[in-house]
């Protein structure tokens, strides 16, 4: 077959977990897996499936994929045969340099196109400066490698835990590579610990269970539910408003800030629930990502329940370390005045990283910032006033989350800009003033039904049903959110809707059939190149 | 396992029901389930051009697709495949200009059938990635978002009690003809045949939001150029339009106005610019337009044919 043709193969048949062809591929993957003999060829099946998965989702970047899963591999073992402690560490430390280097070198090299640019062009003033940045991000890869930034993480993780003897260094390339590279997390994570995942994914025994596949298919269903019914309807007015944001003030501007909150939420949980959820059906627990986030009362507990297994990451491999090692204390001059653990300090460190893991743009140092200065000031706050009560009564509830939320809700405007091609920091600010402007509620009544027409036959009729589907849809997404967060304690929805009585169970399953459906329809079958907002980081 | 296999059965039922539908109002025939195909069903022109291409091809929207292509030949004594589909934007023309030079590179005749409403940047469709991709892959046309739409559209036309297809069918006997008062969008109070008062009803959503698509008419420049250096030649054909919709709509619009010097660039160019439409119409009678847009197809539809073949011979 001619590279060509290959390229038309993939092009024909896209591959994304709101998709076609994941429909054909998981029932093929896992039902070949459990059919297979119990041994290493079902490691080695599951991982030709992850590796086929991955190659229609992104076929010219599994080459990146293979090369960084043989540097971990061997990097892996290179760290744990240092005898001493402090030689493993060296070697990990080495390690993971090589691989943050990998990452920048893949992920940021239009950054630093932009960065050397100019002073390519001072040393020659001839330069076509376009072409240049265009030739040097063209030269080193193929674009933004798929779910690099997530896969080199839990590489990361894996080769620290190997260094502090957390978990033994894995010899088995083909269970190595399978941890790298299992088709359910390795576009977008959730970003998964050795210790727990390499034993699972190395389990060829598992017999194929009914009852937990069931319940794997019930949470797929809310997270496709989540993705397709909400937000990606979402998009349509997120997308309409901020593809041409200086259009747009006012209230319209809140609302689609409002509006993108709500997407963002349900987009990443909604695929955290479809991965847990198909990988359930092979008998492997994932990681959980989202703890209800929306429902804090403080930014602490907003990052406790939001990317769990990124903020955990962070807090393990970055947070924690700084502050052990009062590196702060090492600082010249000011070092020697210093007499706490720098806990502020790392703060801010590690959500500027968390800032610069989601983007190479400005607009995300300053998301970083934002969320840093928020933690942080809540942190002074209780310093100052003490801590507040446990369990506070129902309005003061209210208002922490409503606070809570409205911060969250405006500095993802700056996330949201970064999102766009040409999005600047300026045009992020400068949108967030716009909000105070007063436009009238028919202004941005009428921007909302020509938002929600963009892509749609120009019929009002057809505007107003998709506005009454999207507002349906959200409403019932929020309520389940809810029922989860309060009445199941946290617990498994998925649960909780099978143990129903038969009329409302299959009153909820025909509702998230069908929600599915139209919502799949609305992107086309995925056929019109949408994705999940995390798979671009 | 049973039971999972019977739950997902029973919801897949309303779904298929859906699809029934689908495939009873989807607006290509795409399956070639149903007796007629409607003229300008974009899919079946692509796989003709496929089994029996040609040197000469029409691009084009449903006003160049019902052209009668045996007339053309016989007029023009040479082949053309017309390639034209219902309701395509510029953007899609081009698009699809774009991978017939690539694929076909035999092609030495163009033939782009266009208009004010095609250069409209408010409508500015883009199938033209779902057409490639449905040919190879018939799930991206059962889950396309457009089709999907058209079909619930056609769905609402059928029971309001209207015909669906078009191409041979839009012939109507003047006896038949039923007029009515009209308030136009554009607020002329007219009386006018229900045809044509329903037509400038259904145009106004996008003519009202008129602006030049000035990417895609630099795009058409440039392929101007790019054919002209290749030695292919270029047409750009505007049919003609009911002339109330030239009154009622683009000069109360001013969008004839906007697009003077569209054509101008366009005569200035290296094609060849037939323009029916706003600057050269014909002195057709009432009688031979079917609708605000498309041509009687049994009383003008051929003359314009002949004028047009008359040109491009």
């Amino acid at each position: 077959m001619s590279f060509a043709a290959l390229e038309s193969l993939t092009a024909n048949w896209p591959m994304a977990f709101s998709s076609v062809h994941f429909l054909f591929f998981l029932p093929l993957a896992a039902g070949v897996y459990f059919l297979l003999p119990k041994g290493k060829i079902r490691q080695l099946w599951l991982l030709l499936a992850s590796y086929y998965f991955y190659f229609f989702a992104a076929p010219k970047h599994l080459i990146v994929l293979l090369g960084g899963t043989l540097a971990s591999w061997l990097l892996g073992l290179f760290a744990a045969a240092g005898k001493a402690p402090k030689n493993r560490t060296r070697r990990m430390v080495f390690g993971v340099a090589l691989l943050v280097f990998g990452l920048c070198f893949f992920k940021y090299n239009g950054f630093f196109a932009d960065i050397l640019s100019p002073a390519f062009k001072a040393l020659n003033p001839a330069l076509d400066v376009e072409a240049f940045k265009k030739g040097l991000s063209g030269y080193f890869t193929t674009g933004e490698a798929l779910g690099i930034s997530f896969y080199t993480f839990t590489a990361i993780g894996y080769l620290v835990d190997v260094s502090r003897g957390d978990v033994p260094p894995e010899k088995n390339l083909l269970d190595y590579a399978l941890f790298i590279g299992f088709f359910a997390t390795v576009t977008m994570g959730p970003i998964a610990r050795a210790g727990s995942l390499l034993p699972q994914l190395r389990d060829n025994t598992r017999r194929f269970d009914a009852d937990t596949a069931a319940k794997g298919l019930v949470r797929m269903a809310c997270g496709f539910f989540k993705k397709l019914a909400v937000a990606d309807t979402l998009t349509v007015f997120t997308g309409a408003v901020y593809g041409n944001l200086a259009a747009y003030s006012g209230g319209t501007l809140t609302l689609a800030a409002l509006a993108f909150m709500l997407q963002l939420y349900f987009d990443f949980s909604g695929y955290s629930d479809i991965v847990i959820g198909a990988a359930q059906i092979f008998g492997i627990r994932l990681p959980e990502n989202f703890k209800n986030p929306y429902f804090a009362t403080n930014f602490s507990g907003l990052w406790s329940r939001w990317h769990i297994s990124l903020s955990s990451f962070l807090q393990d491999y970055i947070f924690t370390p700084l502050v052990w090692s009062r590196w702060t204390e090492k600082l010249p001059a000011v070092g020697k005045k210093v007499k706490n653990p720098p806990v502020l300090s790392s703060l801010f460190i590690v959500f500027m990283v968390s800032g610069v893991w989601h983007g190479d743009t400005l607009c995300y140092l300053v998301w970083g910032a934002l969320q840093a200065a928020f933690r942080i000031g809540e942190e002074l706050l209780h310093r100052a006033v003490g801590k507040p009560k446990k369990k506070p009564s129902l309005p003061v509830r209210i208002g922490k989350t409503a606070v809570v939320l409205v911060l969250w809700m405006e500095s993802l405007v700056f996330f949201r800009v970064g999102l766009e091609k040409d999005g600047g920091v300026m045009a992020a600010a400068a949108a967030l003033v716009r909000q105070f402007r007063f436009v009238s509620p028919a202004t941005v009544w009428g921007d909302l039904v020509a938002a929600m027409q963009t892509g749609f036959f120009p019929s009002p009729l057809i505007a107003l049903l998709f506005i009454a589907f999207t507002l349906g849809c959200l409403a019932l997404a929020f309520w389940a959110d809810w029922v989860q967060c309060f009445r199941l304690k946290g617990g498994d929805l998925a649960a909780g809707i099978m143990g129903l009585r038969a009329a409302p169970r299959w009153a909820v399953y025909l509702l998230l059939t069908l929600g599915c459906f139209a919502g799949f329809i609305a992107i086309s079958g995925g056929f019109d190149g949408t994705s999940f907002l995390y798979a671009g980081y | 396992m049973k039971k999972i296999l019977r739950a997902i059965i029973i919801l897949l039922i309303p779904i298929l029901l859906y699809y029934g539908l689908f495939l009873r109002f989807e607006p290509n025939n795409f399956f070639g389930l149903r007796a007629e195909t409607p003229s300008g069903a974009v899919f079946g022109a692509i796989r003709q051009y496929r089994e029996n291409p040609s040197a000469s091809v029409i691009v084009g929207d449903s006003r160049t697709a019902h052209l009668d292509m045996d007339r053309v030949e016989q007029l023009t004594g040479r082949r053309f495949s017309n390639l034209a589909f219902g309701g395509a934007s510029l953007k899609e023309e081009l698009d699809l200009l774009d991978w017939l030079l690539k694929h076909y590179p035999e092609i030495n005749e163009v033939v782009l059938g266009s208009s004010f409403y095609t250069m409209n940047a408010a409508y500015n469709f883009d199938r033209f990635s779902t057409i490639e991709t449905a040919l190879a892959n018939p799930f991206a046309y059962l889950t396309s978002k457009s089709y999907n739409l058209e079909a619930m559209q056609n769905l609402i036309f059928w029971l309001q009690g209207e015909k669906l297809g078009g191409g041979q069918d839009e012939t109507e006997d003047p006896a038949n003809y039923k007029w009515a008062d009209f308030t136009t969008p554009t607020g002329y109070e007219v009386s006018l045949r229900g045809e044509i008062g329903n037509y400038l009803e259904k145009i106004a959503p996008y003519t009202e939001k008129w602006e030049p698509n000035t990417k895609q008419y630099e795009r058409l420049l440039e392929l101007i150029d790019s054919c002209a250096e290749k030695g292919i030649r270029f047409v750009v054909v505007f049919p003609p339009m009911h002339p109330a919709v030239r009154e009622y709509d683009v000069e109360a619009r001013g969008i004839d106005a906007g697009m003077a010097p569209l054509l101008a660039g366009l005569a200035a160019s290296p094609a060849t610019l037939l323009d029916y439409e706003l600057t050269s119409p014909p002195d057709f009678a009432e009688d031979q337009y079917f609708d605000g847009f498309h041509l009687d197809y049994q009383r003008g539809l051929p003359e314009w044919t002949e004028m047009l073949c008359e040109e491009l011979r």
